[in-house]
């Protein structure tokens, strides 16, 4: 390419939302910045298409747990810039077959009557264990999510001398399924529904090792939202600071090396031999691509960060997710009889009527099973009209059905399975609507674990949080010891993925923290300010200074 | 709320955006306003199949003709154009094909020499006389605003590069012309096939139908690397470095016109944000959204009072005769075309039309179409991309490609056979897979297997490019019909009789990824702004790409037959 430069302060591997937030950050910081990414397109997860059609289907992220939480959000005025946050008030319907349906609300005391209608004694648990887990994540986990993570045996030491942080580490040594018996609920349905939100993202039913996701996922899935417009309005957002402060952007640049030299980060070079300059390097790629691939092992003079990366873990669970674009009216449902307001739940989940159901699921799903497809689904249009066209001749729909899945699966390959359990996924939905069967299917789409992997390039086998949850990959361990603060080992090279903490699911985290390092190293005037609930949790002690 | 000089409805490729980009960099302060996420819609890649990509609406890219690519830097900002060496090509149901390409006359003229020795000289003496005037032709008949004195200039030297006299290139149809210069069927229809899918002339009209013929083998055809979706960042990524703003998902209620002023935009209540607000233009409003959308929002009186002519044309201008019928086919691996065996040439056509059976299919295919005969015109002249053929990056990792096929249809189905005679739109909701399937076995004649390479497959109808798209009313994407009296001067005016308000869409030439609309509007208000005198606005038409057409011109690729 002509007249393209090739030296720069900063270079970003990666334009997902994390490589995105980072390169905003530091544009504006003043930085002569470099993005380079592997598809045509930004936004990583943040993926929202039409193909063409009259529909946007979200066809990685859907739901934000942390929404306008997130640090960028006030820093680059995104309420401002286009994106708005969704947040309807009936979050979650399981739906039975019998007819009837849980019901959880944002409000805690409505889903509180509605689990009385299944137990008395469950509602009022709920209730206390809601409570709970909405001061510990305001208080500590959230927080924490946006400040360095320090070792785990100091973040204990540090949270048992408060009352709040104490309770913190006893429900974190909880698994999802003895969190249920740690509180005591008792009904099956109310066990099971719990033990679904809990589980939902990956975690196992049994694993002790990161019980503190559970109040995180809780209490955040009862308040989650959606991107008004599809998620990718919110990669525009992040893309508009970037390119605003002359942020450059190269796409199909496929980074196949980093350059180090005598453990000094020098630049990068791509698959076609281009190669840039940068005095940092920041990779939001995974683990495996950032240490084994793109450099080379004598290179790195730390065998933990190469072990680490060596050992990492993948998701065990993928998912498979089902689009559907309907003329006809939005999805009503047979348990509306029951309580009306399952008609206008943001997720509907079928298929589950007990926690021996989850679990079962779970197991045939790591035993590389394709069962039915019982899962969650969203009729994103009911409370965004941009998720479709508003005509002529509809109503329009857009429908999502994302149900649990194994990247290898058993004797079958899922390009030959794709298009028959996608349609199981819309017979899924019809069997609890009362409606479906009047509507015109329009337009089907599908994607299994395997796309996943083969559309976003750091989800290896799926992994749709660049690696497994657990003890050994979080906190101060993800990735490894040496990087978990987002600076690595090798001098001017930085962590900024999923893979770093605090993780993935959206949270523009370990973007936001990477660019804070990455600032104080270069010298750049930090123009940003932490949220305010860093700083009152920083004083109560909560969480490090 | 910040103020603006300049507010864009419509942040498309062919107009918005380019206006956008050209305006904000020589110092006014723009605003667009899409109804869409996503701008450049008409451009949008997608990743239907993990891997394989595909452009369905401006499949192949013609920002090789824009002045833009040198004016503002585009390759720099991403725009990393290919063009195949075979240029446009044709492969015809009886299994042979034929290229245009004039970078390589020689290879263009042995080729039709093996129909006819007499085509292949008529066919040198053009394409010599072609490139002696594109950029003429580009610089006078597309980017620039057409005047009665520029039309008779524009015919003057379509008639010249053709070779043909004046005063007979008036009277003819893009048929007459043809059939008048060549002898060969395949020939004539190579000819004239991108004018075919009735865009820049209704073909079977006199003069316009020639003119088109010979203006659409002025437009070079190319893909972008990463697919076609990359002009709309480049224009987005330049718009908001000199500090432009955008507003997504903000659908525009009505353009505010007071004292016959344009002074503003309405925003509609639902918008995302700013809903329900009123921002105001100092210097210009310009309209990208379509001639009955702009109607709409410009309302009848305003216009009516203003200029009730162009009111009542505007009110029934015609969308329906053209809607655009796209198709989709995943396929395993390259497909074998049956024509390979005549030439293996259409290994190398990225940019391709799928020929009718014979000149005669042509006309009776272009009467079905004129009177409305959705099923008569069924099965006519395809345009086909295959992105793979330029840009190795469409394909995915397991060699999987695409296949993508238009067909322009009368949008309004009308009942055979002496029915009730009401149109029925929502038929394509109806017919959609039957036309697909039908669609599958053409190609099926056309491509060894065909149906064994099949992986995924769909369509989009023209219904369904309207209601994705706003500004495409009858899934019209090229600003509205091409007919006897929406040609050239006929078309919408880009200085529009409201003073300040300005219209790129509908306009002259054409809505298309070369930006012609968009470039043309900004030289409109930049000049009535006083800034058009800008050190880097300078570039011809077309100069940049011949200047580099060396490094534009693919080499090799994967794909290719020898």
């Amino acid at each position: 390419m002509t007249g393209a430069q090739n030296e720069y302060d900063a270079i970003v591997i990666g334009g997902g939302p994390n490589g995105l937030t980072c390169g905003s950050y530091l544009a504006k910081a003043g930085a002569n910045v470099l993005l380079l990414e592997k598809k045509w397109e930004t936004g990583g997860g943040l993926a929202t298409d039409d193909f063409q059609t009259p529909f946007r289907f979200n066809l990685h992220a859907i739901y934000m747990m942390m929404a306008e939480l997130m640090p960028p959000y006030d820093d680059f005025d995104l309420a401002n810039n286009n994106v708005e946050f969704i947040r309807p008030e009936t979050q979650m319907a399981f739906h039975y077959d019998d007819g009837k349906a849980l019901v959880f609300y944002t409000d805690p005391k409505k889903s509180a009557e509605s689990i009385a209608k299944f137990s008395t004694e469950d509602a009022k648990v709920f209730e206390k264990m809601y409570a709970e887990f909405k001061q510990i994540c305001d208080e500590i986990l959230i927080p924490a999510t946006y400040v360095h993570p320090i070792p785990a045996l100091d973040n204990v030491e540090l949270l048992e001398e408060t009352e709040l942080g104490k309770r913190c580490v006893e429900v974190s040594e909880q698994s999802p399924e003895s969190m249920l018996d740690f509180y005591g609920f008792k009904d099956p349905r109310v066990r099971g529904a719990l033990l679904y939100i809990s589980t939902m993202w990956g975690l196992d039913p049994d694993s002790t090792s990161v019980g503190y996701m559970i109040p995180l996922y809780v209490y955040r899935m009862l308040n989650a939202s959606i991107v008004a417009g599809g998620s990718h309005t919110l990669s525009s957002a992040l893309n508009t600071p970037f390119k605003a402060n002359k942020g450059h952007i190269i796409e199909c640049a496929d980074v196949t090396k980093i350059i180090v030299e005598n453990n000094k980060t020098r630049g990068v070079r791509l698959a076609d031999g281009r190669e840039f300059f940068g005095k940092v390097v920041v990779s939001t790629l995974n683990p495996e691509q950032t240490f084994l691939k793109c450099i080379e092992e004598e290179e790195i003079h730390d065998e933990d960060v190469v072990d680490a990366a060596k050992l990492w873990k993948w998701e065990g669970r993928s998912f498979f997710t089902a689009h559907f674009g309907i003329k006809g009216n939005a999805p009503e449902f047979k348990a509306a009889a029951f309580n009306p307001d399952v008609n206008i739940a943001l997720v509907h989940v079928f298929g589950f009527e007990t926690e021996g159901d989850v679990k079962r699921h779970i197991a045939e799903v790591s035993e590389g099973k394709v069962g039915k497809p019982a899962g969650h689904f969203t009729c994103t249009t009911q409370f965004d009209p941009f998720q479709a066209s508003p005509g002529p001749y509809g109503p329009l729909h857009t429908l999502r059905y994302e149900t649990w899945a194994s990247y290898e699966i058993d004797g079958k390959h899922w390009d030959e399975m794709k298009h028959d359990y996608r349609q199981q996924c819309y017979d899924m939905i019809g069997r609890y609507s009362t409606n479906l069967g009047e509507a015109k299917l329009l337009f089907k789409f599908a994607h299994s674990p395997l796309d996943i992997e083969r559309r976003l390039h750091t989800m290896k086998k799926g992994s749709i949080k660049h690696g497994e949850y657990d003890a050994l990959q979080m906190g101060y361990l993800r990735p490894n010891e040496d990087c978990s603060r987002h600076r690595t080992p090798i001098e001017g090279l930085y962590l900024a993925g999923a893979s770093s903490y605090p993780g993935g699911m959206i949270l523009l985290g370990s973007g936001y923290l990477a660019s804070n390092v990455v600032a104080e190293d270069l010298g750049l005037d930090k123009w940003w300010t932490p949220p305010d609930y860093i700083g009152k949790a920083q004083e109560k002690g909560y969480i490090p200074s | 709320m910040k103020d603006y000089d300049v507010i864009i409805i419509g942040g498309g490729v062919a107009g918005g955006l380019p206006a956008a980009a050209y305006l904000q960099k020589a110092g006014a302060r723009v605003l667009i306003v899409d109804a869409l996420q996503e701008l450049g819609h008409h451009v949008k890649t997608n990743e239907v199949w993990p891997g394989v990509l595909w452009t369905p609406c401006a499949a192949g890219s013609f920002i090789g003709n824009s002045p833009a690519m040198a004016d503002l830097d585009l390759e720099n900002y991403g725009v990393n154009l290919k063009l195949s060496p075979r240029g446009t090509g044709i492969t015809f149901p009886n299994h042979k094909s034929l290229f245009i390409a004039p970078y390589d006359i020689d290879g263009t003229c042995a080729d039709i020499a093996r129909f006819s020795e007499k085509d292949a000289e008529r066919a040198r003496g053009i394409l010599e006389r072609y490139v002696e005037k594109i950029i003429d032709f580009n610089d006078l008949c597309f980017y620039s605003i057409p005047t009665p004195e520029k039309q008779e200039k524009m015919i003057e030297m379509a008639a010249y590069v053709w070779g043909v006299d004046v005063e007979s290139f008036r009277e003819m149809n893009a048929f007459e012309l043809v059939e008048t210069v060549f002898e060969s069927d395949e020939v004539q229809q190579t000819f004239m096939c991108v004018a075919g899918v009735q865009t820049l002339g209704d073909i079977g009209e006199p003069c316009q139908g020639a003119f088109a013929a010979v203006a659409w083998i002025m437009v070079i055809p190319g893909q972008l690397v990463g697919g076609n979706h990359n002009l709309a960042h480049a224009y987005i990524r330049i718009f908001l470095e000199h500090g432009g703003t955008i507003f997504r998902n903000c659908p525009v209620e009505d353009i505010i016109v007071e004292n016959g002023v344009a002074k503003g935009i309405k925003i509609h209540d639902d918008a995302v944000v700013n809903g329900g607000e009123t921002i105001m233009a100092k210097n210009a409003v310009i309209t990208n959204a379509g001639v009955p959308e702009s109607f709409r929002m410009i309302g009848e009186e305003n216009l009516t009072k203003a200029d009730p002519a162009l009111a009542q044309r505007m009110k029934y201008w015609d969308m329906a005769s053209r809607a655009s019928f796209v198709s989709l086919w995943v396929l395993k691996e390259f497909p074998k075309w049956k024509s390979m065996q005549w030439n293996p040439n259409i290994s190398k056509m990225d940019f391709f039309y799928k020929g009718w059976e014979s000149i005669e299919h042509g006309k009776r295919w272009h009467m079905a179409q004129k009177s409305g005969d959705t099923y008569g015109a069924l099965g006519g002249i395809c345009e086909a991309v295959m992105h793979q053929v330029t840009d190795e990056t469409a394909a995915s990792e397991e060699g999987y490609v695409s296949l993508r096929v238009e067909e322009v249809l009368p949008f309004y189905w009308r009942e055979r056979g002496g029915g009730s005679g009401k149109a029925d739109i929502e038929m394509w909701d109806e017919k959609r897979d039957e036309i697909l399937e039908k669609q599958t076995d053409m190609f099926a004649d056309l491509i060894e297997n065909f149906r064994d390479l099949i992986l995924e497959k769909y369509s989009i109808t023209p219904l369904d490019l309207w209601r994705g798209d706003r500004a495409g009313v009858a899934g019209n994407g090229v600003g509205g019909s091409y007919t006897g009296n929406q040609w050239m001067l006929e078309r919408m005016p880009y200085r529009m009789p409201i003073q300040n308000l300005y219209c790129c869409n509908g306009v002259w030439p054409i809505q298309l990824s070369w930006g012609a609309g968009g470039y043309n509007v900004a030289c409109a208000v930049a000049e009535d702004m006083g800034i058009r005198d800008q050190s880097w606005w300078k570039a011809k038409p077309v100069e940049w790409t011949l200047q580099n057409l060396g490094r534009l011109l693919v080499e090799k690729n994967p794909y290719w037959v020898e």
